[in-house]
């Protein structure tokens, strides 16, 4: 039987060519297309669709608000999303948590018509359909959207609130902050509803979206170890002791809050050496994934003055993937946030970490962004430390420079910092 | 001259390993490669580019305005990534103007000074073969 495939994208040309690359499997599909996602909503309530393909960017309603709209009447359709910030380990991992539903742009025919009927294929053996949340909240961190996203799940409610892509805030009925989000994130057959606003003012989570996707899927699967370890034991008729029981509920504590662990240290007198906006992490941070890798203060302290003295330095940033912030420095003050800084930093690093991967080119240690920036003209991101391991965090320290410094002995001591840094972890 | 002779400068460079042109969004537009240097280069080249697309990206959105420029340095390999827009908008193309990546990988560090030193007057003299 032939099935309907519905392309969803702005670029005429782009759909054209699609279509006419479809032409030759016209016995087992019909291809319809919409150019936003206003029309894929009008074809979705006048045919019967079995495959929705869509692009994200699109005029009068974007892919997002389809998505959304997609979660509430559209559930049992499978769909597969194109963007250009795909990453293979990031859909692999997220395969856990539902299906991989990303195609890479720009699009390789071969690889789109395979997709399409695998996934055509997987829609009639009964597979998960529709899309899942933990891809929607990754393609809402890659396109850095502000949103209040409401999700509901069999009786469930809560609210994920994101500005520019980093979720700030989390509510459920009884919890609040990283904790909510940990729970939300694994509900199953999510309804999404969008709000184009973010209400929640002041940063309460201090991890990436993909990150606690990824914390999240870890905890799954160790609560789902030991689900199968106490139904074994029941199984084996040895009972359920409260100990096991104790055990088990231990493993779902959610990590908790970086951010409560975290001291603005804005008293010179403490520390001479600092002089503006700088944040130290003053103890073992609480909530942090046991696995993590933590820098004591101190030792950053030990090594830091090279960089710290440099001339031609204007700011300086040392942060983890999973949101710890170990070290902010200015200069002078400057009309930028630091924070925001350190974390496109590190996306950039992220995404060029698994670009020089499949590049095989081995591992990416730093890289040197150029700008037009009247204070700072050169970005230097160099990687402190990367864990292969599942939980995949990277530290990373951020270099500010102006136009006339000297990049090649700035590198020279970002390097040695990192390295001095790596072999004391 | 041709657009592969203007490339060709590169060739001179120490550690060369290959050098290529794209359109913004990621097509080719022409491509040198060492031979030797067994480099799929059309790969890196478009996943090179999408570093830097990225990296512009994140630099906008830092406050920092355009990034004209990437250099990214990995166990195997130093991959410079230079951005040539005469328009005013960074991340888009506008008609007349010429906007394009060029990537150039080297092997090891010796010859990066001076193939920076290149990339600003080759992709300015590529860029002419490519105006919108």
């Amino acid at each position: 039987m032939s099935k309907t495939l519905l392309i969803v994208d702005d670029e005429k040309s782009f759909l054209e060519s699609l279509k006419d690359g479809l032409l030759s499997y016209s016995e087992k599909l019909t291809v319809l297309t919409a150019g936003s996602g206003k029309e894929a909503l009008e074809v979705l309530s006048s045919s019967r669709v079995d495959l929705v393909v869509t692009d994200l960017k699109m005029p009068v309603m974007d892919g997002f608000q389809l998505l959304a709209h997609m979660t509430k009447y559209y559930l049992t359709i499978p769909v597969l999303v194109m963007t250009a910030f795909a990453t293979p380990e990031i859909e692999k991992k997220l395969q856990k948590l539902g299906t991989s539903q990303f195609l890479e742009k720009p699009l390789e025919f071969r690889v789109f018509v395979d997709r399409v009927f695998e996934e055509l294929a997987a829609g009639s053996k009964g597979f998960l359909h529709g899309i899942s949340l933990a891809t929607f909240l990754q393609l809402v961190e890659m396109e850095a959207k502000t949103y209040t996203l409401c999700i509901k799940s069999t009786d469930k409610v809560g609210y994920l609130h994101i500005r520019d892509g980093q979720l700030v805030d989390a509510e459920t009925e009884n919890f609040r902050g990283l904790k909510a989000a940990y729970q939300i994130v694994v509900w199953d057959e999510t309804e999404i509803e969008i709000e184009n606003i973010c209400r929640v003012k002041e940063n309460k989570i201090n991890i990436s979206l993909t990150n606690l996707l990824l914390e999240a899927c870890r905890q799954n699967d160790e609560t789902e170890r030991d689900e199968q370890i106490v139904s074994a034991s029941d199984d084996d008729q040895t009972g359920f002791s409260p100990d096991a029981a104790e055990m088990l509920e231990s493993k779902l504590e959610p990590i908790g809050e970086p951010e409560s662990s975290k001291q603005v240290d804005d008293d010179q007198s403490e520390s001479p050496e600092y002089p503006i906006e700088t944040v130290k992490q003053k103890s073992e941070p609480i909530g942090v994934p046991e696995n993590s890798k933590h820098i004591d203060s101190s030792i950053i302290d030990e090594h830091i003055k090279p960089l710290i003295e440099f001339d031609g330095l204007v700011g300086l940033n040392i942060r983890s993937s999973i949101g710890q912030k170990y070290l902010t420095y200015q200069v002078e003050k400057l009309d930028i946030e630091m924070d925001l800084v350190g974390s496109h930093a590190l996306n950039v690093m992220i995404h060029a970490k698994h670009a020089a991967k499949r590049m095989q080119l081995g591992e990416n240690h730093l890289i040197h962004i150029q700008t037009e920036h009247d204070s700072f003209g050169h970005i230097l991101i160099r990687k402190i430390f990367e864990d292969n391991s599942d939980f995949h965090e990277i530290i990373i320290l951020i270099l500010l420079l102006n136009k006339t410094a000297n990049l090649g002995l700035a590198k020279l001591r970002a390097n040695a910092f990192a390295n001095r840094i790596k072999n004391l972890l | 001259m041709s657009v592969k002779e203007k490339l060709a400068k590169f060739k001179e460079i120490d550690g060369f390993m290959g050098v290529a042109v794209f359109t913004p969004s990621g097509e080719s537009l022409a491509q040198l490669e060492d031979p030797s240097s067994h480099l799929n280069l059309k790969e890196v080249g478009i996943l090179s580019n999408n570093v830097l697309m990225n990296a512009q990206k994140a630099a906008l959105e830092m406050g920092a305005g355009k990034g004209e420029f990437i250099h990214i340095i990995s166990d195997r390999a130093h991959v410079l990534v230079r951005c040539y827009n005469e328009g005013t908008d960074p991340l888009t193309s506008q008609p007349g103007r010429a906007h394009i990546h060029l990537v150039l990988v080297l092997k090891d560090e010796s010859g990066v000074g001076l193939a920076k030193m290149r990339i600003k007057s080759i992709v300015q003299s590529v860029a002419q073969d490519f105006r919108m």
